[in-house]
């Protein structure tokens, strides 16, 4: 009544099926392999014995069984997936934030406005805003740049990081170069690449120039 | 393009012959078809299914446990503000959130259900007795689940209701009240009781109740499903 009976002889036991000659170890009796379907059978849909009369390639109880699982567990792997991925890809797909923000007077400087550099020269510069970080709060954040001069009141505000992989960039004033001293990438005042492994020029910040102030914006990919 | 001449034979899928070649270096349809093809005893019911399902309250938990594992922060400064933004501003958060929430109610109601169809029916008894056993000790590492869980959002109800479980541990005689700073972390409910929690309820949890669960299914296998009385 209540035995483990997993080689109970069930009433349509088949006579040992093709497959059986060429195991080593016999099936269960009362265990009849539904897969993998022998060679040279017509497909799955038939059953493991050519004789087992199930009606040639018509559907079967057992695939349809199988495919029902099948769809079935699709469907939830696609539920699944439907509720878990959203939440996931979207914090990639957010814009980087950006806005105006001062960064500094031509000419003298004034409290509270850090002076630019003057004609022709380069220099390092620092501005701060407020980023959103996730679950904190919004908190200042201060980015490098590298400004420079270009006469007729032209800036042109560097990224400070190199563009091969983002390691921060030191001006060489005496030859007038930036230098990367991650890999030796090595870029010109224009931001130009002189050598080593930077695929492209120095990331710009727009820049907007206002009653003798510069702002930056977004950083703009050379 | 290049007519090819009929073959005489179809060739066989490409997925087929992908598999004919795995399985003639690993020969895994024998032991596949054999594992696959198990006859079930007469009379299996819905009431059967429940042991199935709670496992599949585990799949769905674990699945969404992997994705708030990615926003939340078990920390006292940041556990509620990463909950809240997780809801509030990330795409179907709320959803996955409570996703695993009410899978977590299913499960305990299932398991139990479960237990209930076996003992009615028993199903436990020889040669039975050691799948009760480790299903027995399932249910208290999912009731364990329950609890640890629980404190995860660190919301008054999480910080009074462990504060009561592990009041309730410390009133073990002898141990209980050393058991009880050593599940708080302390003389207090905070930060390490959280994290402690937290350890238990992603890794230490799961990698048990796993192991239960093969053992528990491998044992059914070996077995066979119960006849129903």
């Amino acid at each position: 009544m209540n035995s483990g009976n997993e080689t109970r002889d069930t009433p349509d036991a088949r006579p040992p099926n093709s497959l059986a000659p060429a195991r080593r170890s016999a099936p269960q009796p009362g265990i009849t392999p539904v897969w993998p379907p022998a060679a040279g059978e017509a497909g799955a849909a038939a059953g493991p014995d050519g004789a087992g009369g199930e009606g040639g390639r018509g559907v079967t109880r057992g695939r349809f069984l199988k495919l029902s699982f099948a769809a079935a567990a699709g469907a939830v792997a696609a539920a699944l997936g439907a509720l878990t991925l959203p939440p996931l890809i979207a914090p990639a797909l957010r814009s980087r934030s950006s806005g105006w923000v001062a960064l500094g007077r031509a000419g003298a400087p004034t409290p509270g406005r850090a002076a630019l550099p003057p004609k022709g020269a380069v220099a390092r510069a620092t501005f701060t805003r407020d980023v959103a970080d996730a679950y904190l709060p919004r908190a200042p954040r201060t980015t490098t740049v590298f400004v420079a001069d270009l006469g007729d009141g032209r800036y042109e505000v560097f990224d400070a990081r190199c563009t091969h992989l983002g390691c921060p960039l030191v001006w060489d004033q005496a030859a007038r170069e930036f230098h990367c001293h991650c890999h030796g990438a090595v870029f010109d005042e224009l931001g130009e690449v002189v050598s080593g492994p930077a695929p492209r020029a120095l990331d710009r910040y727009a820049t907007s120039m206002k009653a003798g102030v510069l702002y930056v914006g977004g950083l703009e990919e050379a | 393009m290049a007519t090819t001449p009929p073959a005489a034979r179809p060739r066989p899928r490409r997925a087929a012959r992908l598999g004919d070649a795995i399985d003639e270096r690993l020969d895994v349809r024998r032991p596949l078809a054999r594992f696959l093809s198990k006859p079930v005893p007469e009379g299996i019911t819905f009431y059967h299914c429940f042991g199935g399902l709670a496992f599949f309250t585990f799949v769905v938990l674990g699945v969404t446990g992997v994705v708030l594992a990615a926003f939340y922060v078990p920390s006292p400064d940041h556990a509620r503000a990463s909950l809240a933004w997780l809801g509030s501003s990330v795409p179907l958060g709320g959803v996955l959130r409570n996703l695993h929430r009410w899978s977590a109610y299913a499960m305990v109601v299932l398991v139990v259900a479960h237990m209930v169809r076996v003992f009615v029916q028993g199903a436990y008894r020889k040669p039975r007795e050691l799948n009760w056993v480790v299903g027995v000790l399932m249910l208290v590492i999912v009731l364990a689940f329950g609890f640890t869980g629980y404190l995860l959002p660190w919301d008054q109800k999480a910080y009074w209701a462990t504060s009561v479980g592990i009041n309730m541990a410390g009133s073990v005689p002898v141990v209980g009240p050393f058991l009880a700073d050593l599940l708080r972390g302390g003389p207090t409910v905070g930060a390490l009781t959280l994290l402690r929690f937290y350890a238990a309820h992603v890794f230490v949890l799961p990698a048990l109740l796993a192991v239960g669960l093969v053992l528990h299914f491998a044992m059914v296998r070996r077995q066979g499903v119960s006849e129903p009385l």
